[in-house]
């Protein structure tokens, strides 16, 4: 890498191809967003943890304290949907991530190695088993 | 094509020491989610491509990458993998932008391909960890992340690049499209 490529006259202004490509990033993600927000919600609720896998009813009033290398994480599950609403890790992304409760979503906590994932009858289900 | 000069050289190292700054700085900003960053060192990436060309960007997102995980303490974990393929693979996304339609897209163009590749190697790095379909619920939510990062990115590039063309710390050659 001892040669420098010459630099061949940056463009500086906004280009109508710039303007059209957010228009359609923009398209893109409220297609995704409204594609997913019609998944049927979960019933089952399952738990990875590097000890065991945990298979539960998405119902009722429950906490959980699965355990991983940092520690115990706390799952709540509450009507109908599951959250982590404490975890050992640095970084908290799996706490800030929130309930979810539809089919196939997941939330997981990669330093802690817990995951949880919601199932139901649907195609994610059968391909995910 | 010449063999770097002086100036060249110092204008990477430059760069390369912006993209560090800016790497720390940014662990302090306080953000929504821990993966909607508006990834401010990619701002020197973006202008080592535009001003330099694709090897010297090469060069300062791999340094960013390697020298800022090692300050940051995550050296070695699954978000340095993950950040160093997102990262490379939104490198490659604008070099062969810039190589194939350079003149269609101007600094906003390339900054949101470079960032919606990072997002979407992102979350199939992330994949690879977790072995979950479920992280495609995180689609929208990347996208999004991407259009708000990349647009901020390339905007500030593109504001930046005719600040440094002004004061005169671009290369010589004239430059198409300056106003």
């Amino acid at each position: 890498m001892s040669r420098v490529e010459a630099p061949a006259s940056p463009r500086q202004t906004l280009t109508r191809a710039d303007w059209l490509l957010a228009a359609a990033l923009m398209l893109l993600c409220l297609g995704s967003w409204a594609a997913l927000g019609r998944r049927p919600p979960g019933t089952l609720l399952v738990i990875d943890s590097p000890g065991q896998s945990l298979r539960l009813p998405l119902a009722g009033n429950q906490v959980l304290f699965p355990e991983g290398p940092l520690g115990a994480s706390r799952v709540e599950v509450q009507g109908g949907r599951a959250r982590f609403a404490a975890s050992p890790c640095p970084e908290q992304r799996c706490v800030l991530q929130g309930w979810i409760h539809r089919q196939g979503e997941t939330a997981a906590c990669l330093p802690n190695r817990v995951v949880l994932r919601l199932e139901g009858s649907g195609a994610l289900d059968a391909l995910s088993r | 094509m010449s063999t770097p000069g002086p100036r060249q050289l110092a204008r990477l190292g430059l760069l390369t020491g912006a993209a560090l700054a800016l790497y720390i700085f940014e662990q302090w900003v306080p953000r929504p989610l821990p993966w909607m960053r508006p990834g401010l060192a990619n701002l020197a990436v973006l202008l080592a491509l535009l001003v330099q060309g694709p090897a010297p960007a090469l060069a300062v997102q791999l340094t960013k990458w390697l020298v800022g995980s090692l300050l940051t303490g995550s050296l070695g974990g699954p978000a340095f993998v993950i950040a160093g393929v997102a990262g490379s693979g939104s490198w490659a996304a604008m070099s062969l932008t810039r190589r194939w339609a350079g003149r269609l897209f101007g600094p906003l163009g390339l900054s949101l391909i470079g960032a919606t590749a990072h997002q979407l190697l992102q979350l199939a790095t992330a994949g690879l960890f977790v072995h979950q379909l479920g992280l495609l619920f995180l689609l929208p939510l990347a996208l999004l992340s991407a259009l708000f990062s990349g647009a901020f990115i390339g905007l500030l590039g593109g504001a930046a690049l005719k600040k440094l063309a002004a004061n005169g710390w671009l290369p010589a050659a004239p430059i198409a499209g300056s106003a």
